[in-house]
């Protein structure tokens, strides 16, 4: 009589938990050697700054620590299948303990959150952000990097999307700035929104075609207080600007409402 | 519930099954990507073989007349012979039409049968795709699950009359691979097209030769039937499958067919004594550090009862020393092997565009052929001095004929083992 007891339950492999059938050697998911060590490690679905773009097909492309680069030939996430791509794209950066994404000068863009990234740029990003480079969009998936709840105090509307207003000034222009308005109209530099203690104000940066609010231009170089709901006009696109609507939160300073 | 694991391969089986990738070990914390080389080996002893059921498919047009259709009339006769009573033949031939010499038969009365041959007359053109598609049909007389089912298509030339584009002639070939026949194309002389030929082969899962004169047909003929009368995996099927984690990427030299986790490849029969490499490019992602089965390998054949099976096992691990200890071998010098293959058919292609100089050819070719022997590929090396011997004559078409059957046979991964004694 054999002395061996061979394991009546199912087995859960501790890698992938898939629920084994008894007697298997290898995990039937994942291949996983049954009853071998299971080093301690960082496991990379984890983690300190460890993180990946998702594709919405649910590929993922893990990053690594340093620099990863994008793009249609020769890059570390290779997206060849998309000819919208450049071949050099863009750059995500590890530094700090912070997540960037630079975009490369691409000719069809990378966007942040529906937003054109302006070329040569860092911007922080944060677990849960959109990311596309052209037509190719991801999420980040980044569990410990989670975007801090600095309430932005403002906000604009730009075809339907939300874009923060997080710094005291923002820049707006079509070459370089906070937001990028991809308008042949708008000037490099076009305008500034400022939010201080005096409040909040739009100023023009003497631009070719001017600055409207709410319909009437405003003169260059001077600042024009903002408030909820004032529609900004420039180069023909119109901007909304929203102060967000305090619902009770304990850090109630925003004076708008 | 029970379940016994044959884990001993029992010596009375036709073939064996190797796995292995390219590394024992592999990075934890990055992508890897490598190959996983499947080989085939039958063993070198006699076995029981399936009956053939062959049918001779031959070339009779007005180029054969004299010299060439009398020594194909003998080595048919020569094919006769070598067949035992349990062996169905039948006999087409094609020129502008196309002849059933012989219908089905069992070889027993071989004398009647070579009376047959011998009434063999030239005709005008060349119906090669109605030559093909009658032969297959004499093949589907019968079940053919219970024979090895060949068609031998000798021919001289390009198809001049019925169809003749080479893409539905090369369908012909797969479809009847599909129904199991496979084609074997035998090209003689200079005037036939070898990519048409090398194609029919490809797709008709059979062998090519090249004859360059008369006095070898027989001989060649012979050595397609030595194959045939030692096949010992009729189309093997190998089953790949893959553990979370792992993707295919590539499949070199075959087509595959990849549903979900499982790469499905069909292979060419295998002889005895002979072996056949297939080399699949798989990345692995990142996981926590461990021994996992990347995948799982599983071969088909009629000529076994039980699939064979084989785990391919790789070692996650955090030490980048530990990668160069791990480097496989025997995976790296298949990987060769097809970039070789590669080399020649750039070669080739040169020849045939004059992009290069007859003696820049040479040079590339005795290169290549210095490393085959070095890698032990020494039929492969003794074709390509052959093709250098052509070149060298100044008969460049002999050389590219040659060299596209190594080309053929290095794609598909077949190597005469060892002579063991």
């Amino acid at each position: 009589m054999s002395e061996e007891t061979v394991a009546l339950q199912p087995v859960e492999c501790p890698i992938c938990h898939f629920q084994n059938p008894p007697g298997e050697k290898f995990c039937q998911d994942c291949g996983f050697l049954l009853g071998s060590e299971v080093k301690e490690i960082e496991l990379p679905t984890e983690g300190e700054g460890v993180a990946s773009l998702v594709s919405p097909d649910g590929k993922e492309f893990s990053l690594k620590k340093g620099e990863n680069t994008i793009g249609r030939e020769s890059a570390d996430i290779l997206l060849f299948f998309d000819k919208s791509v450049s071949r050099k794209h863009a750059i995500i950066t590890f530094e700090e303990d912070r997540w960037f994404i630079q975009d490369l000068g691409s000719t069809n863009g990378t966007f942040l959150n529906g937003v054109r990234l302006p070329p040569g740029q860092k911007t922080p990003i944060y677990d849960g952000d959109e990311i596309a480079f052209a037509d190719s969009s991801f999420r980040f998936v980044c569990p410990s990097c989670k975007r801090e709840e600095v309430k932005a105090k403002a906000f604009i509307l730009m075809e339907g999307k939300e874009i923060p207003i997080s710094k005291e000034e923002f820049l707006i222009g079509r070459r370089e700035g906070d937001l990028i308005v991809p308008n042949p109209y708008v000037s490099g530099k076009h305008c500034k929104i400022y939010i201080c203690e005096e409040g909040m104000f739009i100023e023009d940066l003497n631009s070719t075609n001017g600055t409207f609010l709410n319909g009437e231009q405003i003169e260059s170089g001077k600042r024009v207080p903002l408030v909820d709901g004032a529609i900004i006009e420039i180069g023909g696109t119109k901007l909304v600007f929203r102060i967000p609507h305090e619902g009770g939160g304990k850090d109630g300073e925003v004076e708008g409402g | 519930m029970e379940e016994t694991r044959v884990i001993s391969v029992s010596p009375d089986k036709p073939f064996s099954l190797e796995a292995y990738f390219g590394n024992r070990y592999a990075l934890y914390s990055v992508p890897t990507r490598d190959y996983l080389l499947i080989r085939l080996k039958a063993s070198g002893t006699p076995q029981l073989r399936a009956p053939l059921n062959i049918c001779l498919v031959i070339d009779r047009s007005g180029s054969m007349e004299g010299e060439p259709l009398e020594y194909t009339k003998k080595a048919c006769a020569y094919v006769v012979d070598l067949l035992e009573p349990d062996d169905i033949l039948s006999i087409v031939t094609f020129a502008e039409d196309v002849q059933v010499v012989m219908p089905p038969r069992k070889v027993v009365n071989k004398e009647l049968i070579k009376t047959h041959i011998m009434r063999i007359e030239v005709g005008d053109t060349t119906n090669l795709y109605d030559g093909l598609l009658v032969g297959g049909n004499q093949l589907k007389s019968l079940p053919l699950s219970n024979y090895t089912n060949r068609i031998l298509l000798f021919t001289d030339g390009e198809p001049t009359t019925g169809i003749k584009d080479y893409p539905t002639i090369t369908q012909l070939a797969g479809n009847l691979r599909e129904e199991g026949i496979k084609v074997t194309a035998l090209g003689f002389g200079l005037e036939y097209n070898e990519e048409l030929l090398v194609g029919i082969a490809r797709r008709g899962g059979g062998n090519y030769y090249y004859i360059s004169r008369p006095e070898l047909i027989q001989e060649v003929f012979r050595r397609e039937m030595e194959s045939l009368l030692t096949v010992a995996a009729r189309s093997p099927k190998v089953k790949v499958h893959l553990s979370r984690w792992v993707k295919a990427r590539d499949v070199l030299g075959y087509n595959a067919e990849y549903k979900g986790r499982d790469v499905e490849v069909q292979l060419v029969d295998l002889e005895r004594g002979a072996s056949i490499s297939l080399l699949m490019e798989l990345e692995l992602e990142p996981r926590p550090p461990g021994i996992y089965r990347i995948a799982k390998v599983e071969v088909e054949s009629d000529d076994i009862k039980e699939k064979l099976s084989e785990d391919v096992v790789v070692e996650f691990v955090e030490d980048v020393a530990l990668i160069q200890q791990g480097v496989n071998e025997m995976v790296k010098n298949e990987w060769q092997a097809k970039q070789t293959a590669r080399s020649i058919e750039k070669t080739l292609m040169a020849m045939k565009t004059q992009a290069i100089s007859t003696a820049a050819a040479v040079a590339e070719l005795e290169r290549t052929k210095v490393f085959l022997r070095e890698q032990g590929r020494l039929e492969e090396a003794e074709e390509v001095e052959q093709a250098i011997e052509s070149l060298k004559k100044g008969t460049s078409l002999e050389a590219e004929k040659t060299l596209i059957g190594t080309i053929y046979k290095m794609d598909i991964g077949k190597k005469k083992e060892e002579e063991t004694k």
